[in-house]
């Protein structure tokens, strides 16, 4: 579904992105692991567009979106749930959830119905501010915002973050629950323990490079790449 | 007491005239990030063009609706050739210099095409005369313009609050970038509202040509006072512009009428309160 090949990218003139490759497969969850600034959130934004790489090629459904605009990428069926959620908060929680809506090609299996049964909090907070809501209520809200632009593929950066370790589990059961659903993710994570249990495969980065693959039992059986590359 | 009611009258249509261009250039630096420093030539154009239609064609209605409609192909044109080129959080250098040597281009050529003279323009026939207002006598036309500037607010404010598009464009202005992650074309979100803002310059320059006349040198006066009106209101906000024109139209009024070597002072001391108090404008967004 998604293969980024060997993408060198770089932030002004900071080389971020040292050769990075990784594949998600159809109805696969991968997670990507890492310390702070080894450059997960900025794999994300290459393949979304955002940070286009200089070098290497990223290929989504057979197409070829290594510099296309960010737009079209996710026109392409590409969800993005950024880190720290970046919500309209000047916008109401419906108005966020449906400002991208798209039915795709009449198969729209997320509607606002569908959303509100995933996320039942967010139907009572409807008309409310985005600004208003509590972090996990934040990040319910732009995984739901994803949802409706009703994506084959699913990138998430970091929901767990800053959320209380009841809020982490819940946001887990709904990423669990996506999955049994069938649908892609790749999955930025700091939480080992969140990503371990709903991945199929899992990499760590450190300093821009991919530093380890394997499936998660290989990861948790790992204690030097655990220790050396996740602070464990 | 008669003074004070005309006064308080010409402030409110001054201030809608304001509000007609401040609604343009807020929307366009909240939505861009661009300070569109051409905005009063967009202004000067659309009331010559007005002038152009009403002397040929007789018909000031009929240079209402073109005017805007010719300056705001204007704009997708200014937008698709040049502005496109200079996006981006680190380019407000370019963007000031693009935009304010098109208004020195701009200055070059109306007083080419228009002269130098002060222009007058008739109010249409239909809106000519006084009607009594309260105690005193008013005349229609800038009355009407009163009512045009609530009926233009009103309608902004339904375009943006109640329709999709209107959410589009308010959640382009807290983050661009992520609307475009999300499927939508900013871009083609960019070039609509820059059409729409200076279509709404030029929509005024027509409106307010009865009213304050057309001279080389009204670009820029106007353009200052309606930068002050935003920064006053808060950066892209409707509502900040729409306040935000009240106050400085009402203090330039007012100032001019009874304190008339310190009305320009007395603008610029409201400003200086209203971000003492409220450093991000009346209703500006927070940390922004």
């Amino acid at each position: 579904m998604l293969e980024v090949r060997d993408i060198h990218t770089y932030y002004g003139d900071s080389y971020i992105l040292q050769g990075v490759s990784l594949r998600v497969e159809a109805g696969q969850v991968v997670a990507l692991l890492g310390r702070n600034g080894a450059g997960k959130t900025t794999t994300i934004n290459s393949i979304v567009g955002l940070v286009p790489p200089r070098r290497g090629e990223i290929v989504f459904k057979g197409e070829t979106i290594t510099r296309a605009p960010p737009h079209h990428i996710a026109r392409l069926g590409m969800g993005l749930v950024p880190q720290g959620r970046r919500l309209f908060p000047n916008l109401t929680v419906e108005e966020n959830i449906t400002l991208a809506a798209r039915t795709g090609n009449g198969s729209a299996r997320w509607t606002l119905d569908a959303v509100y049964a995933l996320f039942p909090r967010l139907k009572e907070r409807a008309h409310n501010r985005a600004s208003q809501l509590s972090g996990g209520e934040q990040q319910m809200v732009a995984i739901a915002r994803a949802l409706m632009t009703n994506p084959d593929l699913l990138l998430l950066d970091e929901p767990s973050e800053g959320l209380a370790p009841l809020l982490v589990r819940e946001i887990g059961r709904v990423l669990a629950d996506l999955k049994a659903q069938g649908l892609s993710f790749l999955l930025v994570e700091q939480n080992l323990h969140m990503a371990t249990a709903v991945a199929d495969w899992v990499y760590v980065m450190n300093k821009g490079q991919i530093v380890f693959e394997g499936t998660p039992q290989e990861l948790l059986g790992n204690e030097e790449i655990k220790h050396r590359y996740l602070g464990v | 007491m008669e003074t004070l009611i005309i006064q308080l009258l010409n402030g409110l249509v001054f201030s809608m005239l304001l509000f007609t261009m401040a609604a343009g250039l807020s929307l366009i630096f909240g939505q861009m990030d661009v300070i569109n420093l051409a905005h009063g030539s967009f202004y000067l154009l659309g009331g010559y063009i007005g002038l152009t239609m009403v002397r040929r064609l007789g018909s000031f209605w009929l240079a209402l609706v073109v005017a805007p409609l010719v300056v705001g192909a204007l704009g997708l044109a200014l937008e698709y050739f040049f502005l496109r080129r200079l996006y981006g959080r680190h380019r407000h250098l370019d963007q000031v210099l693009f935009t304010f040597g098109l208004a020195l281009i701009a200055a070059d050529l109306i007083r080419w095409n228009w002269g130098a003279y002060v222009e007058s323009v008739p109010p249409p026939e239909l809106l000519s005369g006084q009607i009594p207002v309260f105690t005193v006598q008013f005349p229609v036309y800038r009355l009407s313009l009163i009512a045009v500037g609530v009926t233009l607010a009103l309608g902004l404010g339904l375009l943006l609050e109640r329709t999709r598009i209107g959410a589009i464009i308010r959640a382009g202005v807290a983050d661009a970038e992520m609307v475009s992650a999300l499927g939508i074309d900013i871009h083609k979100v960019f070039a609509g509202v820059f059409a729409l803002g200076v279509a709404l310059a030029a929509l005024a320059g027509v409106l307010g040509a009865p009213v304050l006349n057309l001279y080389p040198g009204l670009d820029f006066e106007i353009l200052i006072l309606t930068l002050v009106v935003v920064v006053v209101g808060g950066l892209g906000t409707l509502r900040g512009a729409f306040f935000g024109s009240l106050l400085i139209g009402m203090a330039d009024t007012f100032g001019k009428a009874f304190l008339p070597e310190f009305a320009l002072f007395l603008i610029f001391a409201v400003m200086a309160v209203v971000l003492l108090l409220r450093p991000s404008g009346l209703f500006g967004l927070e940390g922004t």
